[in-house]
């Protein structure tokens, strides 16, 4: 599978792209002066001392050397100084500041999302089986008046009037931003009763599109000639569909799935508002509101990485999972 | 007694503003160990009494009628559980298509084994032993390399092949063929009609197979039975139907078969007009509308079905085949050998590779699918040159690069004595006024969203020809000369036949009165009957319009019928080329034999005597083909020279050139000339 090479290939390309342009942006557009003025914070700072920071910081060399610069510390792990974060007396770096985010954000998001992916698919898969009859309409109806409402109010209805009526919070108890990442799954355990409700968010958004395409590919599969072949060969209906139809039908959503990776991630943001969640996409809105360019660099880059990567396992997965992918491909 | 039996079937489609009744009161029986073909045209329900045996109709067909009593019971009234026990065990099928009957991503052993599994259980071992035993059965070729292969590693044929040994595997009472080789290939549909033909000798399985073919039917059954419009027409045994039928139909299908002895100076016998539309009520003959002897009373009331054991249902019925004398249709009639006019298309060393992608990074191997490979010939004025081979061949390849859909490798198109191909996009329009392509299917080459009159139109409109007006009287006349209606301008294609969209494709066609038509497969997808039309029109409008014809077929019959010349194909390379009655009556390359004796031809006797010299093997693949002759791997003269060298072309008669180092006829070496200078004589 030299495909894979190539792809990897690609990706890097790509990202080196994607980059370039995450950096000139708002390196171009905060002035080192202003990143100056706003971290010092003395009203009565003179230029040799703004000149002086600046010259610290490195932000007066020419742009295609900072960009190397930030590009190498870059691959290396390092995304520099979270310039808003910090003070005059003490440096924060963009590591620090993302952090717990990332780890927070997936656990967050993943568990959620593989339980939709699971129920998904046999909501999907039955629905096409009793197409056009009173299951399949009301699934439906329902599907869709869990897509079309809007995140914000989801989150907000599920969190005001289960969330503080019910289980006693309506939100993330603050404590979770000091946990380890090694400690989460014991924790999300032990304060179940606040992660259930943005769990349930999170499957109630995502599942709309999911089901939707699961019932279109099974719909497309239990047409086919084989479908036919396995009842003539006397199978019952739960083995046809186990053993014929589900695998066909599933390949497709695998591609789907990927190119889903990086929006989960980065865009549980409404959620992680709502129930006050310390995630990926909070930090995001945060940073942005402050100006902190450069966490909002090395998460676009994180982003961009996400989604490569995403495509490169959606394309990789398929392979395993279909054969003809696998050793046409290599002929 | 019969093993099944079928008494007035009745199975009724329910489509959305009608009630279809596909098969309308049919009687028949299957004893043990007996062969029965069910023979008729799409549409007439043939393949709908296999299915509602099985009972595996689609959601919208039922069973509303009748008994279907098989080994004693009533398999009309099971539980759909109990049914399931008869599917794949007592009842097997062999589905149509092998392209897509297979489940793709599921090994090959794994789904034969499935039938036994599920109806004997035992361990994966067993029934993989069993799986083995059964590929073995139907002589497939490594049988123990298949099982662990995924469909697509497999031709159709080998496919099929699969799928007979899935049915087998349980050792059914009875065999329903659904159209076993329909899509596959002439060589390889011997092979497997043999495969059935041996399984049925040894092991006495009853068979229904269920075809349009009549050639398929002619040597393998013992019993048919003609279908027509959901009913039964006629029923005797295969000697009776063929050589004494009375059924009209019957005598007309036969007849608008085309036949391997029968060339050019014989027209077809079509039938008329269409079958009619099972969703309204009939009365009368269902074939009254189409019948040369139909009369009042046969409009009226239906025929009862009479005879004992060779029935049929007609007032008056014929007595045997039509005995066709050969008619001198035109007074200035294209002959089979002489040339016609000045050379028009010369078609010089075409080559035409498709590269394949490398999936290295390094080392990348530049391998490529060689479709053409060295082709030259050419075609007169006035001349229909036949290109006959199958599929793989590289015959379709060869009309898009003439017509300019493909560009060439190497090689040189010439027309009308100018290169093609060469030049901007003004030229190559100018070009396409001087040949036009007719496509194969008739479903998918119109466009759906164009009324008829747009379709016909448009290449008239690209080449800027006249008004609007005009353009829509050459339209109408069009339409007129192909034999449709002039309301037939402002519909939509889905609303035509199959037959009458390959019309209307031929009128567009002949919209900028092209000096030749190449025809790609133009009546592949048309049944008999229809096909018998088409190519009456064809020839008709040849002479009028003074055309010539590049008529690409696997269909040999079709070929000798429509065609003066004829060239073979095989894995790119033309094997032999010259008359098309000296070419099919005394063949010269082994493949050009094998093809003619692999032919399936509707007739009793010579089915039964055919040789056995077939042509082996499977096709090489194209992208690393065989060295020397391409076709040694499957022939039975090959030898070390025919691996070491390129056989030349050398000559038959003037005019019959053949590529062969062991020709079945005494040739004459070419001298350093091409292969056409020769071929003048």
């Amino acid at each position: 599978m030299r495909y894979v090479l190539v792809r990897l290939l690609q990706g890097v390309v790509i990202i080196f792209c994607v980059s370039i342009i995450t950096f000139l942006l708002p390196t171009l557009y905060y002035k080192p002066t202003e990143l100056a003025v706003s971290v010092l914070q003395n009203p009565h700072i003179t230029k040799a001392e703004i000149n002086n920071w600046i010259q610290v910081h490195g932000l007066n060399q020419p742009l295609w050397v900072r960009y190397w610069h930030w590009l190498l510390d870059a691959i290396r792990g390092n995304f520099g100084i979270a310039y808003k974060e910090s003070t005059v007396t003490r440096n924060v770096s963009v590591n620090q500041v993302l952090n717990g985010d990332l780890w927070r954000s997936v656990y967050l998001v993943v568990p959620p999302t593989i339980l939709s992916i699971l129920i998904a698919i046999p909501i999907g898969l039955t629905q096409a089986v009793k197409r056009n009859k009173l299951y399949d309409h009301a699934m439906t109806t329902w599907i869709y008046v869990l897509y079309s409402t809007p995140a914000v109010l989801v989150c907000t209805l599920l969190s005001f009037y289960v969330g503080v009526k019910y289980l006693g919070t309506g939100t993330v108890d603050p404590t979770v931003q000091g946990v380890s990442p090694s400690h989460f799954p014991s924790y999300m355990v032990h304060h179940f009763k606040e992660f259930l409700l943005p769990f349930v968010a999170i499957i109630v958004l995502s599942i709309g599109g999911l089901t939707r395409y699961m019932r279109g590919s099974a719909l497309d599969t239990l047409v086919q000639d084989y479908v036919r072949t396995a009842k003539a060969k006397g199978a019952s209906p739960s083995r046809v569909l186990f053993r014929h139809v589900l695998r066909p039908s599933v390949i497709p959503l695998i591609t789907i799935i990927g190119l889903t990776i990086p929006i989960i991630i980065g865009g549980a943001l409404i959620v992680e508002a709502v129930f006050n969640f310390p995630g990926m996409g909070l930090q995001t809105v945060k940073s942005t509101e402050t100006g902190d360019f450069t966490v909002v660099m090395a998460i676009t880059i994180f982003t961009a990485v996400l989604t490569v990567l995403g495509n490169l396992l959606a394309d990789l997965f398929t392979a395993v999972a279909d054969p003809r992918v696998r050793l046409t491909a290599a002929r | 007694m019969a093993l099944l039996e079928v008494n007035e079937l009745q199975t009724t489609y329910r489509m959305r503003t009608s009630n279809v009744v596909a098969v309308d009161g049919v009687t028949f029986h299957i004893d043990p160990g007996e062969c029965v073909g069910i023979v008729g045209e799409s549409g007439c329900g043939k393949s709908t009494i296999g299915m509602s045996i099985m009972r595996l109709l689609a959601t919208n067909g039922h069973v509303t009628g009748g008994e279907l009593l098989f080994d004693g019971g009533d398999v009309a009234t099971l539980s759909e559980r109990e049914m399931r026990r008869v599917r794949g065990n007592t009842i097997a099928l062999i589905p149509q298509d092998p392209m897509t009957s297979l489940h793709p991503v599921t090994k090959i052993g794994r789904q034969i084994a499935e039938g036994y599994r599920i109806h004997r259980g035992g361990s994966k071992a067993a029934a993989l032993a069993r799986a083995l035993e059964v590929l073995k059965m139907v002589e497939m070729p490594n049988p123990e390399d298949r099982l662990a292969q995924y469909p697509f590693e497999l031709s159709g044929g080998l496919r099929q092949r699969v799928m007979i040994a899935m049915a087998l595997v349980n050792d059914p009472k009875l065999l329903i063929a659904d159209e076993p080789t329909t899509a596959l290939d002439v060589t390889i549909q011997a092979q497997i009609l043999d495969v059935l033909d041996h399984l049925r000798e040894r092991y006495s399985m009853a068979t229904m197979l269920i075809t349009h073919d009549m050639g398929v039917i002619a040597g393998r059954t013992d019993r048919v039975m003609v279908m027509y419009a959901g009913r039964k027409a006629e029923a005797g045994t295969t000697e009776e139907i063929f050589d004494r039928m009375r059924h009209p139909y019957t005598q007309a299908l036969l007849s608008s078969v085309p036949k391997l002895d029968v060339g050019a100076a014989t027209r077809l016998q079509s039938i008329p007009g269409l079958p009619p539309d099972l969703s309204k009520e009939i009365v009368g003959c269902r074939f009254a509308p189409r019948c040369r002897f139909a009369t009042d009373e046969c409009f009226q009331v239906e025929p009862e079905l009479t005879g004992d054991t060779h029935m049929f249902a007609c007032y008056h019925p014929v007595d045997g085949p039509l005995v066709t004398t050969p008619v001198t249709v035109r007074t200035s009639e294209v002959s089979d050998a002489e040339p016609v006019g000045p050379e028009l298309l010369t078609v010089t060393n075409l080559v035409k590779d498709f590269p394949l992608r490398s999936t290295r990074l390094i080392n990348r191997e530049h391998k490529a699918v060689s479709a053409v490979a060295d082709v030259s010939f050419e075609v007169r004025e006035g001349e229909t040159f036949g290109l006959v081979g199958e599929s793989g061949c590289g015959k379709t390849t060869i009309g898009r690069l003439i017509v300019g859909l493909e560009e060439p490798t190497a090689g040189t198109i010439d027309f009308a004595g100018r290169p093609q191909g060469l030049g901007r996009q003004a030229t190559r329009v100018a070009e396409a006024r001087l040949r036009q392509m007719m496509f194969q299917d008739p479903y998918a080459s119109l466009n759906p969203r164009k009324r008829v009159r747009e379709i016909i139109a448009e290449p008239l409109d690209i080449q800027g020809d006249g008004n609007s007006a005009s353009r829509t009287k050459t339209v109408l006349d069009l339409l007129d000369e192909v034999g449709l209606p002039a309301e037939a301008a402002t519909r939509y294609p889905h609303e035509f036949s199959g037959g009458q969209r390959q019309r209307i494709g031929f009128a567009r066609a002949l919209a900028v009165r092209p000096k030749m038509i190449i025809a790609d497969e133009p009546v592949s997808a048309l049944d008999v009957s229809i096909q018998a039309q088409l190519l009456n029109l064809m020839t008709d409008l040849r002479t009028e319009h003074g055309l010539s014809y590049i008529f690409i077929s696997h269909d040999l019959a079709v070929v000798r019928y429509i065609a003066n010349r004829i060239g073979v194909m095989y894995l790119g390379k033309l094997v032999e080329m010259g008359p098309s009655g000296d070419v099919f009556t005394n063949p010269a390359h082994h493949y050009t034999q094998g093809l003619l004796d692999a032919v399936p031809i509707p007739d009793v006797r010579h089915a039964q005597d055919r040789a056995d010299k077939q042509v082996r093997g499977e096709l090489p693949s194209a992208v690393d083909p065989p060295s020397g002759c391409r076709f040694r791997t499957r022939c039975p003269a090959a030898d070390a020279k025919c691996a070491a060298e390129v056989p030349p072309f050398s000559v038959v008669n003037p005019g019959h050139v053949v590529a062969c180092h062991h020709p079945l006829r005494v040739t004459t070496p070419i001298l350093p000339q091409t292969p056409e200078m020769a071929a003048q004589g």
